[in-house]
């Protein structure tokens, strides 16, 4: 499998590094232009001591991203949330009382972020800076609304201009069209831009992102780990090997920083799970799907969930059984539950089964802080983390076939098959991966397999007798065959290890964006639309001051719902408050239909 | 876990009245008094989530280097100090030199190179855009305007868009490319990840062959790199280090400067320091009974300072379903005297409309706070105390304490609610909770503190420059001025009521304790623990003081306790009706109690000495009062005598000294 897979990476390289020969000389001539022009520089100086350039924020709900516009890279990163979890999620209470608590803790929240970003990170005076607002596409309006009353009343900036992060990853990339993947911690979105303008409507997300990768990766670390807690003492080092002081991961080692060190340091995404060993080539394989069902049941199967569903069930439960078997402080490698393995565990067990074999990573050892109540011990404890965890564990982001949880192949394909047709092709060759979870090694190569596989795997398997003899079995669903034409053309922008170009004829753009991190697009976008003066609509102060003083009176009048929020909120831009186009006219009704039926056959007769 | 005081700032609220406190959100809108702020102009409390902060000064935190701003803005906030692998022409200026690097790094290049792509791009369609019939809803936006003016050309091509005519994509792309040529990048990623970087063929070979952690840089060196970079740790560079600022806080709505350091890197002092301490009276609370436990807990168990460490907190829980009287302290800052009344703040119906019904169930707890107004004397320098004034405090001390005592004595002591204490500028009240049997989590309630005082109504220029400028008393005709604020009181954590098998493990051992503890309570009193004498704001006369001392450990150090003999004030001493029969102490009766007070308080202002016999006096208890009041005077004019007589010994001798010379030459 790794040879069949390396020969074309190989090719890849090298036409890579072939292609990057003619950018390299005019590098050169760039460089020179860049510094025999004191253009910029003198641009730069000039506004030093004004403040034009404006304040970047990337505002994520883990990580922010704070700098000034017209540089290259952000001032400072910081991570928002409280030890590893994210500042908001996409849930809100239901009930009033809770939400509106929920809200004033995150205001706080927030408005401690937002400050320490003014005064700590960037040093800088909020009342002389405009601020450039990254803002996701999918980012809470009450969100939203939250940071620009701080923004504006707490720490008075002049104005927020709020430009989507898509948009402004892809000038990053120096292009106004394309399909833009962003895998943050909450959500992947993909949201198609033509021409600068983004279809909104066309907008597909999944939950498979960060966070889902996060819990995955502890519930099979969970299971299949080993800890090995640091020694009670140190004269009785020698004689207890560490093999018998090994036992199965308390659940209270894995904190969220942990993880989140695993995450980032550890796993990597490896070669596509390719069990009929067919490879990316494939075109159409009888026995493809049917060998992939067998190791991974298929979650339409009413029986079973699908695979991370399993992964939090077998985590949870992990939290209640941990108890009972922590006695059992001595477990073998396969770390079989001694009371029989449940329901998510044989599932899971399938799964290392099968990983397992398809991996070749070293496994690893980790010196982590023994648990709070065991701390008695010398020194760290360690993790070892197995191999296959670190290049599998993101199996869970590429593992398509649940309706709700699309993969990230499926999330864009889907997003494709909304496009209009003649934009199809021009997105497909300009695919963009953006946000921190593409930073993992090998997500955006393995990405560019998945796409071919999931067009390829959804074309009809077999075919197989007719049921009723006479009658032609009607086609299978097929859900990409209208992308199967598309497919020489998919082309993720900023694939490090771009596959070779299928034909001479046709120009890839692979590889060709510059190579910026996918973590820090949208900020270097924002830049650089803070640069070139533009990006996103302005607010400024006062306008926001007017709409939030003159509601105050209707609210008086109305005297029901008293916060500023709902009114406040018309001023701040946002694509989902803008009007429908006027399209067709709407379906006629129902109980009008008959009457319309017979002016209708006499016209088409 | 020890019960503190926080105050309200409104800012966070829109209504001026403190959200409940048992919302975990009320704890972002309550601060400790030394984060706040007072501005004099809005007459308001302001604290660090409202101020505007501004940069006073940039410095090196390593060589204290005061950077000017406008190099500040020219070398990124950063200075450096190290340097690895990098070398430098001069040895002076190495930021200017590092910026030369940086101007020069990848990401910095290929900004310029995508600045220079877009420009004339946008420069012709700012143009063309006026012209344009801009769709409806985007207009606004300078990029998608100008997209749209690219777009306007293709719109023929949409309009006639026909689903059987595919070729017509190539055709649009290509059009489209004549507009806005296609980047061609600097350094393109494929290239990059060829030279070991952006998660490419190499990366992955590296991270699969991965031995240990630590090849593998963390998340955080690696993430403000906007440039693909390698994973590994040796391939890190150093950074510059940022540079730390001074800033100077001004009020969010006069604009006033309430804090101002000095300029300088070195210097930790302050130009200007509107501090809320300066004009609030520093509130603190204790709760009697659990310094009580605590004592006798480190007395039973004989030093075994674990486990009365461990055990300490149970005792001094607050259990469900009993009454507990708390102390509050109050100093004041001011130089004139203030006059103080407090309020629970009642539960104010939140703007929520669930909000009324969710506190009609949740009454777990009832305060009785003193309610008629009780003064605090001045702000004095230590050396501005006599023992006259003492005295002269001692009286309106008792004056004043008159009223509660009085209820207390007509009430047959049920009510413990007044004022306890009054010496120098600190007054120390009671107040008592009432615990339900169903109360849970923690004692926590709101608390609205006005204050009447004499204002100067000073001249604001003039106040600015003086610094701390309500503390200088003036001579212009008095006018009273009022004053308040909220503020939180968190008593602790309510233990459940099953612990109340643990508590009778305790409270037996406390009985016996109890039982001895009547006698050797006067010895009990010089081993407490050394109260932290730093109260040098606060100015304390030394008698008062080490009158405290003798106290035993008080919980804020900055605050006076009372200093009146603690067993009889203990709550549990004096018999509540709903008192259960675990009730501890009952060696100390009623008789005492009631006795005791009027005997206390000239023990307010005893000198020193006072330790000193009554170690012997711990013979009996019954006797203590009295003795205390007999040796009082003396031991009063022992202390003046000592020093006089040291006084008079000095003269002597100085004057022995000279005659001397005087003999001699």
């Amino acid at each position: 499998m790794s040879t069949v897979t390396a020969t074309p990476r190989r090719a890849g390289h090298d036409s890579s590094n072939m292609a990057t020969t003619t950018p390299q000389t005019t590098r050169v001539a760039t460089s020179h232009i860049i510094q025999s022009s004191p253009h910029y520089q003198t641009t730069r100086r000039h506004s030093l001591y004004g403040t034009e350039d404006r304040v970047v924020i990337d505002p994520g709900s883990r990580i922010w991203k704070v700098g000034f516009s017209g540089e290259g890279k952000p001032r400072d990163v910081l991570t928002a949330g409280d030890n590893g979890s994210s500042l908001w999620t996409l849930n809100r209470a239901s009930k009033p009382a809770e939400r509106e608590e929920e809200d004033k803790m995150l205001e706080a929240r927030l408005q401690s972020r937002l400050r320490a970003v003014f005064h700590d990170s960037l040093m800088t005076d909020p009342k002389s800076r405009k601020v450039i607002l990254v803002e996701h596409p999918l980012m809470p309006l009450h969100i939203k609304d939250i940071v620009a009353r701080i923004l504006f009343d707490n720490l008075q900036v002049p104005s927020i201009s709020f430009a989507s992060s898509h948009l402004l990853a892809l000038l990053a990339a120096g292009r106004i069209t394309g399909l833009v993947l962003d895998c943050g911690h909450l959500e992947s979105t993909v949201l198609p831009i033509f021409s600068s303008r983004p279809l909104f409507p066309q907008l597909r997300t999944t939950p498979l992102a960060g966070m889902r990768l996060s819990s995955h990766i502890r519930a099979l670390l969970l299971l299949f780990g080993t800890y090995i807690p640091p020694l009670t003492s140190l004269s009785g080092a020698a004689n207890i090997p560490a093999a018998t002081r090994s036992m199965r991961v308390p659940d209270e080692v894995l904190a969220g920083p942990v993880i989140e060190e695993i995450k980032t340091r550890c796993c990597f995404v490896g070669e596509t799970l390719d069990l009929a060993d067919s490879g990316a080539t494939r075109v159409t394989s009888p026995s493809g799907d049917d060998s992939f069902e067998h190791d991974l049941p298929p979650s339409s199967d009413p029986a079973s969930m699908s695979e991370s569903d399993f992964s939090r069930v077998s985590a949870s439960e992990m939290d209640s059984n941990y108890a009972a078997s922590s006695g059992f402080s001595v477990v073998s490698r396969s770390q079989v539950h001694p009371d029989g393995p449940r329901p998510g565990e044989t599932h899971l067990q399938a799964l290392a089964e099968m990983y397992k074999r398809h991996s070749t990573a070293t496994d690893l050892h980790m010196h982590i802080d023994p648990p709070r109540d065991q701390q008695a011990g010398t020194g760290k404890g360690t993790l070892i983390i197995p191999g296959w965890i670190r290049e599998r564990g993101a199996e869970v982001l590429f593992e398509g076939g649940d309706v709700d949880e699309s993969s990230m192949a499926e999330v864009i394909l889907d997003s494709l098959l909304k496009v209009p047709v003649d934009l199809r092709k021009t997105l497909a060759s300009t695919i963009l991966v953006v946000g921190g979870t593409p930073m993992l090694p090998g997500f955006i190569p393995r990405l560019q397999a998945e796409l071919v596989r999931a067009i390829n795997s959804s074309a009809p398997t077999s075919t197989r007798p007719p049921s009723r003899p006479g009658r032609p079995r009607p086609a299978p669903y097929d859900r990409y065959a209208p992308l199967r034409p598309l497919l020489p053309y998919f082309a993720i922008l900023n694939n490090p290890s771009p596959p070779p170009p299928t034909s001479a004829s046709f120009v890839t753009n692979a590889g060709k964006a510059p190579a910026f991190t996918p973590a820090t697009m949208a900020w270097v976008g924002g830049s650089l639309a803070g640069a070139l003066k533009t990006g996103g609509v302005e607010v400024a102060r006062e306008r926001w001051d007017e709409a939030d003083a003159q509601p105050e009176d209707e609210d008086d009048a109305m005297e029901g719902t008293a916060d500023t929020a709902p009114s406040s909120r018309n001023v701040l831009p946002d694509w989902t408050r803008t009007p429908l186009p006027v399209g067709a006219p709407p379906a006629p009704r129902p109980q009008a239909a008959p009457i319309i039926v017979t002016p209708q056959t006499e016209v088409g007769a | 876990m020890a019960p503190s005081v926080d105050y309200y700032c409104p800012c966070l609220a829109a209504s001026p009245h403190p959200p409940p406190p048992h919302l975990p959100s009320s704890s972002d809108s309550f601060h400790p008094l030394h984060n706040l702020f007072f501005c004099e102009e809005c007459d308001a409390v302001r604290c660090n989530r409202c101020v505007m902060v501004e940069v006073s000064g940039y410095y090196c935190p390593n060589c204290l280097f005061e950077v000017p701003s406008a190099s500040v803005r020219a070398e990124k906030n950063r200075w450096d100090s190290a340097q690895v692998d990098i070398t430098f022409e001069k040895p002076t200026g190495l930021a200017a030199q590092l910026q030369k690097f940086e101007d020069s790094a990848p990401e910095a290049l290929e900004f310029d190179r995508l600045k220079e792509h877009f420009e004339p791009f946008l420069r012709a369609s700012s143009s063309s855009s006026a012209v344009t019939p801009s769709s409806s809803h985007h207009h606004s936006n300078p990029i998608t305007a100008a997209a749209s003016s690219a777009l306007a050309r293709d719109i023929p091509g949409v309009s006639k868009y026909n689903p059987l005519s595919r070729s017509r994509s190539g055709r649009d792309k290509s059009s489209h490319k004549a507009d806005i040529p296609d980047y061609k990048a600097r350094m393109e990623v494929g290239a990059a990840a060829g030279m070991g970087a952006g998660g490419g063929e190499a990366d992955l070979e590296f991270m699969r062959h991965l031995e240990t952690v630590a090849e593998v840089a963390t998340v955080e060196q690696r993430w403000v790199n906007s440039w693909v970079s390698s994973l590994h740790t040796d391939d890190l560079k150093p950074l510059r280090i940022p540079l730390q600022s001074k800033k100077s806080k001004r009020c969010p709505s006069c604009r006033h400067i309430l804090i101002k350091p000095e300029q300088k890197a070195q210097s930790v002092r302050y130009k200007i320091k509107l501090v809320a301490a300066n004009y609030l009276p520093a509130i603190s609370v204790s709760l009697p009974h659990a310094r009580a436990a605590l004592e006798m807990m480190k007395r039973s168990l004989n030093r075994s300072a674990t486990q009365s460490e461990d055990q300490s907190p149970t005792a001094a829980a607050l259990l469900a379903g009993k009454t507990y009287s708390f102390h509050i302290s109050f100093t004041n800052p001011l130089y004139d005297p203030i006059q103080v009344r407090l309020k629970k703040a009642q539960a104010m119906p939140a703007p929520g409309t669930e909000g009324a019904g969710e506190k009609a169930k949740r009454p777990p707890f009832q305060v009785n706070l003193p309610s008629a107004a009780f003064p605090i004397a001045a702000f004095a320098e230590a050396w501005e105390y006599e023992d006259d004034e003492d005295m002269f405090g001692l009286d309106d001390d008792d004056d004043l304490d008159g009223l509660g005592r009085l209820q207390k004595d007509q009430r047959s002591k049920t009510r413990t609610v007044g004022v306890v204490e009054k010496r120098a500028n600190v007054t120390v009240v009671a107040g008592e909770v009432i615990l339900t049997k169903e109360s849970r989590g923690n004692v926590k309630f709101n608390m609205l503190v006005s204050y009447t005082y004499r204002s100067d109504d000073p001249d604001p220029a003039e106040e600015n420059a003086m610094g701390t400028p309500s503390r200088h008393a003036s001579s212009k005709p008095p006018e009273m001025k009022n004053f308040s604020f909220y503020t939180v009181v968190d008593l602790g954590t309510i233990a459940p009521r099953e612990e109340t098998i643990h508590d009778s493990d305790i409270w037996p051992t406390l009985d016996e304790a109890g039982i001895m503890a009547t006698p050797e309570q006067p010895e009990s009193r010089p081993q407490a623990g050394p109260l932290p004498s730093k109260r040098g704001e606060i100015g304390f006369v030394e008698g008062v003081d080490v009158s405290t001392q003798q106290e035993q450990v008080g919980e804020g150090s900055g605050t006076a306790e009372t200093s009146s003999p603690l067993p009889e004030r203990h709550p549990a001493d004096t018999p509540v009706p709903t008192t259960t029969p675990q009730e501890p102490n009952p060696p100390t009766t009623p008789t005492p109690t009631t006795n005791a007070p009027p005997a206390d308080s000239p023990s307010t202002a005893n000198p020193p000495n006072t330790s000193a016999p009554l170690n012997p006096s711990g013979t009996t208890g019954r006797k203590l009062s009295s003795f205390l009041g007999c040796k009082r005077i003396p031991l009063f004019w022992g202390m003046r005598v000592t020093t006089l007589s040291l006084f008079a010994f000095q003269i002597a001798v100085l004057g022995a000294t000279i005659g001397g010379w005087i003999v001699l030459i």
